[in-house]
């Protein structure tokens, strides 16, 4: 199963780019593909996590390229968790440390530009992004092989 | 140390959303004034305005991805109010309860594991790299699973009588848009036994540190204040879901008790100060000087008269029994507060899923249409009040909210300034583990300050120290 967790508030403008891609990826009906959407990472989902093939994150990114960028990620210790913040890489040091599981992980950060709080849509800028982001994960999906 | 000097921590660490620590120290290096300021303006009572009341309680959930379901209920019992139901089906209520009940429990699961089990079970002034939960999984892996199995059995909960983990539908103005399907019932009533025990386990981690440690915990941060809570109607017993409003004094004393909630504003004024975007509510009857007061886990152990639930009210008597039954004041006693709900949570859910009601079909009720709202609830870090007016064509016209943050607001920035003078006066050096310990005074109160993006690369930790010409003369990043 390859596991897609897009995350964000869909209320704080570009921030949605997550839960919209989510939602995006939901509606292509890929064969083994799970996908979830929410508001930010928790540390339940270290349990989804473990289950699954492959990951990828997908968040909205407000620094870094212009467009979106897709790169592997490794668990990590080096980020701290708390209510409302829970980097992909602590997720997935939680996942190996409690579930000795270490999928293959991903993390899709498209770039957004308007974070101004309490309204919905995406920024034109973030909409040209999202649909490169589209491609690249379709490419990923498709080419990138799932560990046997 | 000849020059006055600025500390500022920004933002805040482990807690919800941005907030700015600034501390002042005097030529002779002893903190002066000590503030947290929140820097970030929400907006959301404008943001509300226009919507038809029907979409609030879903709109609301955006406050805050950690507890929506808080905002989900307060703003659906204001409806309730709007749509003339001042009762509803008991079907309704009982899910309703169910779902605040696997809110509460899983926030507090959260907060106790993950944000402050590391301060406690290594220390405040513990190495950075030792002070997180990666460390306490490594040293105690059991502690860590049983964290993380809770938490999914309190979403499951919100799931299955919200509709979604995120951003539910369940409570509708007037009732709950759903009843709890016999199999989910049994599949969440085949883990009760385990939630039941571990809630036990973890009760009794942080009552043994309480104890072992009580000299630092009644030291720390500890002051007196008045305390403000729903109670059941009547009896005066905790109720998380809905009540009357209680505020009892420092000594236990009642300020004001059984108060209509829809009496808040008679009762509460909301001060502003200039350094702040976050309010500061006083008791009206009690003026701005003496009137502040703190909500919460253990604002709520000392104004109820007792617990409905066997194993938590024996465990809340433990909790009042170290200050001779008075109210007990030491911040860090919220964490020990926050797990006796815990397994109060979990005994009324054990009740609640045995209640054949919760299958019932009488799901909504209907009244008399009014102008005006207010549904006020025990969120898992304190009172949450809601006020609505809508118009004749049901769009929202006015919208107050005071959250739980708001009331404690004064205590915060008093448990701020306590810490901060113990620790970093007349200190040569401000080490991390020094700044660390503001922080922890600060996350015992759980504050949400808001609910704010979470892109990344931002919030970063920001520690920046400026003498008295505001010349950065230190300076720390965290990344996030």
């Amino acid at each position: 199963m390859t596991l897609l967790i897009g995350y964000g508030n869909p209320g704080r403008g570009d921030d949605g780019l997550g839960p919209s891609f989510a939602a995006w990826a939901a509606e292509q009906d890929l064969a083994g593909l799970e996908v979830i959407s929410d508001f930010q990472l928790k540390v339940e989902h270290a349990m989804t996590v473990a289950d699954a093939a492959r990951v990828i994150f997908v968040d909205s990114s407000v620094d870094g390229a212009v467009g979106c960028d897709l790169a592997p990620l490794e668990p990590s210790q080096d980020f701290a968790i708390d209510s409302h913040r829970l980097h992909p890489a602590a997720l997935l040091s939680l996942a190996k440390l409690m579930f000795n599981a270490t999928p293959p992980a991903y993390l899709l950060a498209i770039h957004g530009t308007d974070f101004d709080m309490l309204h919905d849509g995406l920024s034109p800028q973030a909409e040209d992004n999202f649909a490169l982001a589209k491609d690249r994960f379709l490419g990923w999906f498709h080419t990138e092989s799932l560990p046997c | 140390m000849s020059e006055p000097r600025l500390i500022e921590i920004s933002p805040v660490t482990r807690v919800e959303g941005h907030g700015k620590v600034t501390i002042h120290l005097d030529a002779e290096g002893a903190v002066d004034e000590a503030r947290l300021h929140i820097v970030e303006f929400r907006g959301f009572e404008r943001f509300i305005r226009g919507r038809l009341l029907w979409e609030v309680p879903v709109i609301v959930q955006r406050l805050c991805g950690i507890c929506p379901v808080s905002h989900h209920l307060a703003a659906a019992k204001a409806m309730d109010m709007i749509v003339g139901v001042d009762e509803l089906p008991p079907t309704a209520e009982k899910m309703r309860r169910l779902m605040h009940y696997g809110q509460v429990m899983q926030s507090h699961v959260l907060h106790f594991f993950h944000l402050a089990s590391p301060d406690l079970l290594f220390g405040f002034q513990a190495p950075a790299e030792k002070r997180n939960i990666f460390e306490v999984i490594a040293e105690q892996p059991e502690l860590g699973r049983r964290a993380i199995l809770m938490r999914k059995f309190g979403q499951d909960i919100i799931e299955a009588t919200a509709g979604k983990k995120i951003h539910g539908t369940g409570a509708i103005p007037g009732g709950i848009n759903r009843n709890l399907p016999i199999e989910t019932r049994d599949a969440l009533l085949a883990q009760l036994g385990d939630m039941e025990t571990w809630a036990q386990d973890a009760l009794a981690l942080v009552r043994d540190y309480t104890l072992t440690n009580l000299d630092l915990v009644r030291g720390f941060a500890a002051f007196d204040s008045s305390y403000l809570s729903l109670v059941r109607t009547g009896d005066g017993a905790l109720d998380l879901y809905h009540g009357n409003l209680r505020a009892v004094d420092a000594e236990g004393g009642m300020i004001f008790d059984q108060a209509d909630y829809t009496r808040y504003h008679e009762l509460l004024v909301e001060d502003v100060r200039s350094w702040s975007y976050m309010k500061f509510p006083f008791i009206r009857s009690l003026g701005p000087g003496e009137g502040w007061y703190r909500v919460g886990p253990l604002a709520r152990m000392n104004a109820v008269d007792f617990i409905d639930t066997p194993l938590a009210e024996a465990a809340r008597q433990k909790l009042l029994a170290q200050n001779h039954g008075m109210p007990q004041h030491a911040v860090l006693a919220n964490h020990w507060a926050r797990l006796i709900e815990v397994l109060h949570c979990v005994e009324k859910i054990r009740t609640l899923l045995h209640d054949p009601d919760l299958q019932g079909t009488d799901l909504v009720a209907t009244g008399t249409r009014r102008q005006e709202g207010i549904g006020v609830i025990e969120a898992p870090r304190g009172n949450l009040i809601h006020h609505y007016e809508v118009d004749e064509n049901d769009q929202v016209t006015y919208c107050n909210l005071i959250v739980s943050t708001t009331h404690n607001n004064e205590g915060l920035n008093r448990a701020v300034k306590a810490v901060a003078v113990r620790a970093l006066s007349h200190q040569p050096t401000i080490t991390e583990g020094m700044l660390n310990e503001v922080e922890v005074a600060i996350r015992a109160y759980d504050p949400c300050l808001s609910c704010a993006t979470h892109a990344l690369g931002q919030m970063p930790l920001i520690v920046e120290i400026m003498d008295a010409a505001g010349t950065v003369i230190d300076h720390r990043t965290k990344d996030s």
